[in-house]
């Protein structure tokens, strides 16, 4: 299940909020809570979920043991041991066939390459059970007695599939117990409405513009006018950027609703001065994770330069890896290692570029890096950059880009706005106006402000209905 | 009352303002999620077609264990629940307004842009390579043309069509020329006048596509348009020289200040019909009536397949087209075999007037069925007539009428028996091909040539 389904917003998502506020107790809320994320996950599969309960099992009984043998060298073993199950089975499910791949092209064998399917979440609750793991085994937190605890923590629905990748620290006091505020049950229903319209009618257009003009398919990529590449490339990187965080927004909300704090996982990353910026403003959830269990336990940037730029090396490969199982996700993390290499020398020679320069330069960086990100196939990405410099001789524009351009630029100029912190600060200083203006006009202003969560729900609705709406996917010739 | 207590007071009213908000916040939130579960819920309001697509919507999965295990029936759920949403409909309608906030929407495209194969003026064999022929490959999606056989279900009848242009009011399909397609059509018809030599006069028609008669020349070329008149002489040049090829493409530009295809709509009228069938009877030698001797039919308010496809243009509903009907002077009596098997007596040119908008094309001909046959009791000569149409044939078939004892009328994606053998059995003198332009594609031609295998 998504969250930017139907199914899912109006009638899961409000069965679930009506279930769980219904029980008074804790315990009746966790097994409500744990219920409907096992439902959730079971979505997609319920085969799945044996892999799910098995690997929480297999944290939650090496962290104990961890536990017990605190003062022995077995505690080691222990680690090690549910380090090797949990990255191993992530590296079954995610990494056999792009292994086998790079093997068979060395060795010629295997003939035929096994196809697994990627059970969904995988990459992020076995990063949220080694993270738990390793917590107790640096002795930061106490390895959770109840195992039914840890598995609500690994498959909470909220952030099970998409992230953000919640440290057990963060949410272990608030697994047994937690309160709902008004004011953050209030909040929480603001991210939920904000997240689902980002997800729903601002990403679901930018991914509209980017398929149109940064079209997977070589052949026609090959075709598209130069305006129109940059576009579809501006469109793409709005796009990325809107959806992740759209699930960003809506796990927080739903988090908020009945108590539990997430971390945030973005910190309008667009707006960053830098490459090293951006990635402590993108999905930081993810960049601490690898800073803390990988970048620092290897040494950080703590033994000389050289070692440093090892660790950066390895942290940025695995970062790519980890979006996935393809060379041109290596290549992308590893493009990145190169920039905050270069930044790091610039550092070292006090060099700065000017402010406005300096975003323009993260930005293509950035947006470059998401078409290396787009495409698997490296050939793609080269009719890509030849397409952004004019190189496959197709002119400036034609017309369909430019009709295209113009159905689309209040859409796009809505998804840039949404990038920046401008409507969170509109909000703040809606609030505080609406608060201090004593008197009627005043009064409404800032009431009609509280209906903002329920216009942005209905017409999140019915941009749902409008994306299954779509005749060109019933190929019937 | 001392300056404290004011701010406190004050204080406090913001407080309890604050405390409102939130109270308002939550609750109207909540409510609305209450109602947006239990409008869902509402089984009997979930529709079960859509009017707009053209199409019947998902149907509730069945169960079973592997559906479960690998997750196809969950999916399937999902695509059911948002597929079948209740008000649909109008949420579609509600949401394309929303999306013309989007920009400043003069013109509008809808699908992809591609590029045609480049038109040889001698046959020449397509050149193999993959990905780059343009035509159908490209831009073929479907519009699924809805046909109301008066029992007002939705047969799906798939034709051809693909990216939609829509300038001030009015449609257009964008058309590209595919020569491997263009090749198998060629083929296919000559195989067919080899196997109907002796027996039967086998006449093609090419109607050409709106864009074609009506569209700026530049506009056509920028959006890489191919050039219907080419592709036809193309096409018809390289036909045998026993098949009678009907050039209408002059005689339609000719005539092009004049209602000769649907702003709306995909189809041409009937009196872009006409011009083919004047063409018609000069290559076969007959006069044809004057437009002015029918009766006339008129149906308002038809807003056809662009608009459902051109993601509910308002231009276009703000814009409906007026349909008119010639009854041809013989009869308007007809019977039809319908997809499901069922014979039914009906007119040739029906009451479409309470149709729904989009289905009011389907006035000619009961629309697309798989066989039909009109008799013509003014005429005992026994001069037969078989057409073999897409729906373009269906405004053209009642001309015909009062030039044949019987037409016969298949529309090849449903029809099944052998064409040699139908023929032979019901002495059919003149088989007519009729095929608009976007309908020369590998699919349609396959369906054609299945009916002579």
């Amino acid at each position: 299940m998504v969250f930017s389904s139907l199914f899912f917003v109006c009638f899961f998502f409000v069965v679930w909020l009506l279930v769980y506020n219904s029980m008074s107790t804790i315990r009746g809320k966790n097994i409500v809570l744990l219920t409907f994320s096992m439902i959730f996950y079971a979505w997609g599969g319920a085969q799945y979920l044996i892999l799910l309960v098995g690997m929480t099992f297999a944290a939650w009984f090496c962290a104990r043991k961890i536990e017990w043998y605190r003062d022995t060298s077995l505690r080691i073993v222990f680690f090690i041991l549910s380090c090797v199950v949990l990255v191993g089975l992530l590296c079954v499910f995610k990494y056999t066939g792009f292994l086998l791949e790079g093997f068979q092209f060395v060795f010629g064998i295997p003939k035929k390459i096994p196809e697994i399917v990627l059970p969904i979440g995988i990459s992020f609750y076995t990063f949220q059970l080694l993270s738990y793991v390793a917590d107790v085994y640096r002795k930061e937190v106490e390895a959770q007695k109840n195992f039914w605890v840890l598995l609500l923590y690994a498959s909470l629905f909220h952030q099970c599939v998409a992230g953000p990748i919640v440290r057990y620290s963060t949410v272990a006091m608030e697994l047994e117990h937690r309160r709902a505020r008004m004011n953050e049950v209030a909040e929480g229903a603001w991210r939920f409405s904000a997240g689902l319209a980002k997800k729903a009618i601002l990403a679901n257009g930018c991914a509209l513009i980017a398929d149109t003009f940064l079209p997977l398919d070589g052949a026609a990529l090959e075709r598209i006018p130069i305006f129109a590449v940059w576009i579809g490339i501006l469109g793409y990187t709005l796009q990325i950027y809107l959806d992740f965080s759209a699930y960003s927004d809506m796990a927080i909300g739903m988090g908020l609703m009945v108590g539990l704090h997430y971390q945030e996982n973005f910190n309008y990353p667009y707006v960053a001065g830098s490459v090293q910026e951006f990635w402590r403003r993108w999905h930081i959830s993810l960049s601490s994770f690898f800073r803390d269990y990988v970048y620092i336990p290897l040494g950080g940037s703590r033994n000389g330069e050289l070692k440093t730029i090892r660790n950066l090396f390895i942290v940025w490969a695995l970062t790519g890896l980890w979006h996935g199982a393809a060379w041109n996700y290596v290549v992308w993390g590893l493009y990145f290692f190169c920039f905050l290499v270069m930044e790091r020398v610039w550092k070292k020679y006090n060099f700065r570029l000017p402010p406005v320069v300096r975003n323009i330069y993260t930005l293509l960086v950035v947006a470059f890096g998401w078409v290396l990100f787009r495409f698997t196939d490296f050939s793609n990405v080269a009719i890509a950059v030849k397409g952004m410099f004019g190189l496959n001789g197709n002119g400036f524009s034609n017309l369909e880009s430019k009709i295209f351009f113009q159905n689309h630029c209040f859409l796009l100029l809505i998804s840039i706005v949404g990038c920046t912190p401008f409507v969170a600060m509109l909000r703040r200083q809606f609030r505080h106006v609406g608060r201090v203006w004593e008197g009627r006009p005043g009064r409404i202003l800032y009431m009609a402000g509280a209906l903002i969560p329920i216009v942005l729900l209905i017409l999140s609705v019915m941009a749902l209905v409008g994306n299954s709406y779509n005749p060109f996917l019933y190929f019937q010739f | 009352m001392d300056i404290h207590e004011r701010r406190e007071r004050r204080k406090e009213r913001e407080r309890k303002r604050y405390w409102n908000y939130l109270k308002l916040e939550i609750r109207s939130f909540r409510w609305m999620l209450l109602f947006l579960c239990l409008l869902g819920l509402v089984i009997p309001l979930r529709p079960k077609k859509s009017n707009v697509e053209k199409r019947d919507l998902e149907k509730f999965p069945a169960l079973s264990v592997e559906g479960i295990l690998g997750g196809d029936f969950f999916a399937g759920v999902s695509t059911w629940y948002a597929d079948t949403f209740p008000f649909r409909e109008k949420l579609l309608t509600a949401n394309a307004a929303v999306e013309r906030l989007y920009g400043l929407g003069k013109e509008q495209i809808h699908g992809n842009v591609g590029a045609g194969d480049e038109i040889p003026t001698e046959y020449t064999e397509a050149d193999p390579k993959p990905g780059v022929s343009g035509g159908d490959l490209d831009s073929a999606a479907t519009v699924a043309q809805g046909d109301e056989g008066g029992d007002g279900t939705i047969h799906v009848a798939p034709e051809s069509a693909g990216t939609i242009y829509i300038a001030q009011d009015r449609g257009f399909e964008l058309y590209y020329f595919a020569l491997d397609s263009a090749n198998q059509y060629i083929k296919m018809i000559n195989n067919a006048a080899q196997l109907l030599a002796g027996k039967a006069t086998v006449y093609d028609i090419l109607a050409p596509t709106s864009i074609g008669i009506y569209l700026d020349q530049d506009i056509q070329d920028s959006l890489g348009c191919s050039d219907q008149s080419q592709a036809f002489n193309y096409i018809l040049n390289n036909l045998d020289d026993s098949v009678r090829g009907v050039r209408v493409f002059d005689s339609l530009l000719e005539h092009n200040s004049e209602y000769l295809y649907f702003r709306t709509d995909h189809h041409w009228t009937a009196d872009g019909a006409y011009y083919a069938y004047q063409q018609f009877c000069q290559e076969k030698g007959i006069m044809p009536n004057a437009r002015e001797d029918y009766q006339v039919q008129e149906f308002t308010d038809f807003v056809g397949s662009f608009y459902s496809f051109g993601n509910q243009a308002a231009v276009l509903a703000e814009n409906p087209d007026v349909i008119t009907a010639y009854i041809p002077k013989g009869t308007n009596d007809m019977t039809y075999i319908g997809t499901d098997g069922i014979e039914m007596q009906w007119n040739v040119v029906a009451d479409a007037s309470q149709y729904d908008d989009g289905n009011k094309y389907s006035c000619f001909i009961g629309g697309d069925n798989p066989y039909s046959v009109i008799q013509n009791p003014a005429l005992q000569d026994g001069s037969s007539c078989l057409v073999i149409k897409e729906s373009y044939g269906n405004a053209f078939v009642p001309f015909l009428v009062d030039h044949y004892q019987t037409v016969h009328v298949v529309d090849y994606r449903y029809f099944q028996e052998n064409i040699p053998q139908f023929v032979a059995e019901n002495q059919v003198q003149d088989v007519i091909f009729l095929n608009n332009a976007d309908a020369v594609s590998e699919s349609a031609v396959a369906y054609m040539d299945g009916l002579f295998q």
